[in-house]
């Protein structure tokens, strides 16, 4: 959507930044040692009645019936097989009632948005920020000064300094709300490997493999993967990850892994004074869910509907606080969904994951599915419904009863639509081309995998 | 946890909040076996005798499978295009508040144009860019069509209704499905330790015991205030309001597709207009105007001085502490309320009853369900207080104590932020879960001429000439349109007949069925059906809402069209082949058209469909997939 209204060409945007199609997220050994599910970002099934389909499941899967949630949404069927093709999206029809996300070069992809505020006019400077100067009145930021002396006046300014924020905290000391409670991960590994020889397919997902203190990622590009070890060193040393992470991959290396350290959590108040704070100085959430891009995007799009005039009316920061701030507890609270809906037991990590207390309303959530199946989701939120019944179908979360309005529904009649869902999921995602031969043809970059 | 399922609901109270609930709840919760029961008595408050209602009214009976057209005879409706203020802001200036968002936002929300323009020098009614307003003050009225391409489809509209009509309609279609009627009044509730009511005693002694009570008793509130004992938190310091009068006019041979809004020194009046009468209230302060005196300003403000059935009722601002406990849920005015002002409490009847419908116990979960209903339903009345809470900010010049207190009480606090956030360029809170939505509050800011003194600067990053000009064209463009729509007052005549089938399809001979319809009364022998064909694009539309044809021949056994090529067709195939559908005759075929490329629907399905269409097998459930019904938005 962001990409949308900048006015980029998606599959020219995909080309130049060898970029993949994302389904969604397969978690390995999330839910315990074994298992795994994708997260999509497909609808399950069609609502029957007016009544969303995950009760129609639970009925079902209670009368006996082995078919997998997952099996009602067409991207992971595809998907399983590697397969995936670009649909009109039309939430009535379970051939298509999926969107799709990108994998791309982060790095390519901000020489591209460089490229095009250039050209737009944005002037840029190369230079460190040795000073800020305050307003000695109102506290707010007036300038900037560089190591070679040259000073940066502004009105607003934006902090993008990452975890440092140099102005939001170095300058205005805005304060940090620590997560790292509900969240322990603190330190990430990131490597780029590349594709094995032979290799024929390219996954449309990312891969999170969950390990003994955290998990590791693999991002499929066109040319290589991207690979990281995310984890807690309080469980974990630095050393052993760098090794499991050096073990896990499947190709070679592009380079020497680099070391991340992070504390996740958010900014006291992401806009401050005439300062807003934009992606890791805002906050920093674990890649696990990919919020991370979203809530910079986000942030931006907020800021843009908010923007204030030189009388930065206090209502519009705290308009766009509330917001952001919202929308960085929606997303907190869906990864530690992932870490605290486990049956692991097997380190201690684990451990800690599985019975700490998490959010009170998380746990509201989690309490009210599990009860009844109905999933308290919020129509502006970041995560939609399909997507927390995804996750929690996937980590075992299992409602214990379903809406009953269900058994207003003739049941051998219910039976008959629901096995017809399946069957023209199963045959139109057998139909579709490979994610191989979707990139081939809708965005070549340098591919390097053929299909087979 | 697995709890016993709930095997019978009883409702206390009948009129329309009672019969609303009934109908909400037996619609969803069909073919469960769950017995519901509604407890009425010539005694339930009527509260308010007409509801003006928002949008969402349309969609709650497309939900429920009501036609418009013999819900608009049986409750003597009319339609509405938004509400008409006069005086309300400065003695002698009117507002409009149109039920349809302004212009077009094309990136940026549309009002910034407008205002910038205003800015500049060139000051443009925000209105003049509201089909819904410009077409109301025309008395102009069509139904939204289908077409995206079409500015029609920009409108928005909700009804005019008389409450004791609408309530036996509703009764009628509740009682089709199943539900019960009991005649008695609440004399005990029996609660039991844990705090759930397991019955109720009737004052002739009689027992009405049920799993779920849905407490519909007025502001009373026998069960979840009184017997439950929650409490009420008292609005009455922002909506000092807690009194109205009303009485019924002659009806106007030109009724305006809007409500009417007049301040008054001591509170406000409004007209309602339906098809049989105009509905005058007033609306008032105890402390200020005793009701006798409000119906005498009435009467004074009635053409001809001709009025009938009045009353008066009382009431408070506020909202129920918890408006589910136990197992009893609180609909209407017990669950607390407004006073009438773009609000009514059908409205709120209508949300209440979904979202319990949705949010049902079946075996387990009562607790948290409850908790999340009391968390939407606290929020609902919340963001509905502040907006009402704005109208009273309008700054109108009335000095009386009605008007000041009001003025001069300081407003909650997510309305001075929005004000706020208003006040310096013009940014609407944003925030999908509200009854009135950013676009209704930036009418009503307007509306009240709180321009704001700067506009969203990503407008001045543009070339204004061009969107100047296509400001100047929609306006024109909206011109032409009201101009061409058909008068309001037409519609209450020309509407039902065509509807019977009377108008087009049937051509104009005066069959059995037409006679009636000038007394006002329409009669309706079972083979005269509405229309077929082409009018499709007439039938009520926020949603789409495919025709459910009848073609008629009076000699011809009647034929019902169920286009399968639509979104809803198969849901109203069976409700066809169910006998559901209205003025089903007995004897009609159903005749469907197949689907072509769009809405397909799994072969199985369709052929399920088919099947159920052959037999006509009166008791086969409803299956269906469809939308997930949301509101289409224009």
């Amino acid at each position: 959507m962001f990409n949308e209204r900048l006015g980029v060409d998606e599959a020219e945007f995909l080309a130049s930044t060898n970029g993949s199609i994302k389904i969604g997220i397969k978690f390995e050994n999330w839910r315990q040692l074994g298992d795994s599910y994708i997260h999509t970002f497909g609808r399950y099934g069609l609502p029957i009645n007016r009544v969303p389909f995950h009760h129609y499941w639970v009925k079902m899967r209670q009368l006996g019936d082995p078919t997998r949630f997952e099996d009602y949404t067409i991207t992971h069927v595809a998907g399983e097989m590697d397969r995936f093709e670009i649909r009109p999206y039309d939430e009535n029809s379970v051939r298509t009632n999926y969107l799709y996300a990108l994998h791309f070069d982060a790095g390519l992809y901000a020489q591209y948005l460089r490229k095009g505020a250039e050209q737009r006019g944005v002037q840029r400077t190369e230079g460190n920020v040795v000073d800020v100067k305050l307003n000695g009145e109102t506290g707010y930021i007036e300038s900037v000064r560089l190591e070679d002396g040259e000073t940066i006046a502004g009105d607003l300014f934006i902090d993008c300094s990452g975890f440092r924020a140099l102005l939001s905290e170095g300058a205005l000391q805005t304060g940090y709300e620590d997560w790292s409670h509900w969240l322990p991960c603190n330190r990430a590994w990131a490597v780029s490997t590349t594709y094995r020889d032979g290799t024929t397919a390219i996954p449309p997902y990312t891969r999170a493999r969950a390990l003994q203190a955290g998990w590791q990622w693999r991002i499929p590009l066109q040319n290589r993967t991207g690979d990281g070890h995310v984890f807690c060193n309080e469980y974990l040393d630095e050393e052993q990850a760098r090794e499991t992470l050096l073990e896990n991959v499947e190709g070679e290396t592009l380079f020497e892994p680099r070391l991340l350290k992070f504390r996740t959590g958010r900014r006291n108040k992401i806009w401050n004074k005439n300062c807003v704070a934009i992606g890791l100085a805002a906050g920093f959430l674990e890649p696990l869910e990919s919020t991370s891009l979203f809530l910079t995007q986000l942030g931006i799009m907020r800021l843009i509907r908010c923007f204030p005039d030189l009388r930065f009316n206090p209502a519009q920061r705290d308009e766009y606080n509330f917001q952001i701030h919202e929308k960085f507890e929606e997303a907190r609270d869906f990864l530690v969904l992932h870490y605290n809906a486990t049956v692991r037991d097997d380190t201690p990590f684990w451990n800690y994951c599985r019975t700490m207390e998490v959010p009170e309303e998380l746990k509201f959530r989690m309490d009210l599915f599990r009860a009844r199946g109905h999933v308290a989701c919020k129509p502006s939120e970041l995560f939609i419904e399909s997507s927390w019944l995804a996750v929690m179908v996937g980590q075992g979360l299992i409602p214990e009863n379903y809406d009953p309005r269900v058994d207003g529904a003739d049941e051998s009649a219910v039976r008959e639509l629901m096995s017809s869902m399946h069957a023209e999921i199963q045959q139109s995602a057998t139909s579709m081309a490979t994610h191989v031969e979707t990139l081939a043809t809708y965005c070549r970059g340098d591919l390097l995998v053929s299909a087979a | 946890m697995t709890e016993a399922a709930v095997k019978s609901i009883a409702i206390i109270g009948g009129q329309a909040t009672g019969w609303t609930a009934a109908a909400a709840l037996a619609q969803a919760l069909q073919g469960q076996r769950i017995q519901i029961t509604v407890l009425e008595s010539a005694s339930d408050p009527l509260d308010e005798p007409a509801a003006s209602t928002l949008p969402q009214t349309i969609q709650f009976h497309w939900e429920l499978g009501i036609k418009e057209p013999a819900l608009m005879r049986a409750a003597h409706g009319t339609f509405k295009l938004g509400t008409e203020y006069r005086g309300w802001h400065g003695t002698d200036r009117d507002y409009f508040q149109p039920l349809a968002q302004h212009g077009a936002n094309a990136g940026i929300a549309f009002h910034h144009a407008v205002n910038k323009l205003r800015m500049a020098g060139e000051a443009v009614p925000l209105n003049d860019f509201s089909l819904c307003a410009v077409a109301a003050r025309a008395g102009k009225f069509s139904h939204p069509t289908d077409d995206p391409g079409s500015i029609l489809a920009s409108l928005r509209y909700g009804l005019h209704l008389d409450s004791t009509g609408y309530a036996g309609h509703l009764r009628q279609f509740a009682t089709a499905f199943g539900v019960a009627v009991r005649t008695g009044e609440v004399r005990a509730v029996q609660v039991d330790d844990g705090g759930l009511i397991g019955s109720v005693t009737l004052t002739d002694g009689e027992q009405l015991a049920a799993d779920f009570f849905v407490d519909c008793s007025g502001a009373e509130a026998r069960l979840l205030g009184q017997a439950l004992d929650v409490g009420l938190e008292d609005w009455s310091h922002w909506l000092p309001a807690d009194r109205a009068v009303s009485l019924a006019g002659p009806p106007a041979s030109d009724p305006a597709p809007c409500t009417i809004v007049m301040a008054q020194d001591a509170g406000w009046s409004r007209q309602v207009p339906l098809q049989d009468r105009v509905v005058h209230e007033f609306v008032f302060s105890e402390h200020g105007l005793a009701p006798d005196q409000a119906t005498d300003l009435l009467l004074r403000m009635l053409p001809g001085g001709e009025a009938s059935a009045v009353a008066s009722r009382s009431f408070a601002s506020g909202r129920r502490n918890a408006f589910w406990q136990g197992n009893c849920v609180a609909l209407g005015r017990a669950a607390g309320g407004f006073e009438p002002l773009e609000i009514c409490l059908l409205q709120l009847v209508q949300s209440g009853a979904q979202r319990l419908a949705s949010l049902f116990p079946g075996r387990g979960g009562s607790p948290l369900l409850a908790r999340e209903y009391n968390r939407l339903t606290a929020q609902e009345y919340e963001n509905i207080r502040d907006f009402l809470v704005l109208q009273y900010r309008a700054r109108n010049g009335r000095q009386t104590a009605f008007w000041q207190a009001a003025r001069e009480a300081s407003p909650p606090d997510s309305l001075a932020h929005k004000l706020a956030l208003f006040e310096s360029q013009g940014q609407a809170s944003f925030n999908m879960q509200e009854t009135f939505e950013p676009e209704a509050w930036v009418s009503a800011y307007i509306g009240q001429e709180r321009w704001p003194d700067g506009y969203d600067l990503f407008l001045d990053k543009q070339d204004f000439e061009p969107i100047r000009q296509w400001l100047m064209q929609m306006r024109q463009f909206i011109r032409q349109a009201a101009d061409a729509m058909p008068a309001h007052r037409a519609l209450p005549r020309t509407v039902l007949p065509r509807r019977l089938g009377a108008t087009r399809s049937v051509g104009a001979s005066a069959g059995p069925g037409r006679s009636a319809q000038a007394g006002g009364q329409v009669s309706e022998p079972g083979h005269l059906l509405p229309v077929i064909g082409d009018d499709a694009a007439h039938l009520p539309g926020i949603q789409r809402i495919p025709p459910l044809v009848f073609a008629t021949r009076t000699k011809e056994p009647p034929r019902i069209l169920v286009p399968l090529d639509e979104p809803a067709g198969p849901f109203l195939a069976l409700q066809a082949a169910e006998g559901r559908a209205s003025n089903r005759p007995p004897e009609a075929r159903i005749v469907t058209r197949l689907p072509e490329k769009r809405h397909q629907f799994p072969e199985e399905f369709q052929r399920f469909v088919e099947q159920v269409l052959v037999t006509q097998n009166q008791h086969r459930r409803v299956v269906l997939p469809g939308p997930a019904g949301h509101v289409h938005r224009p």
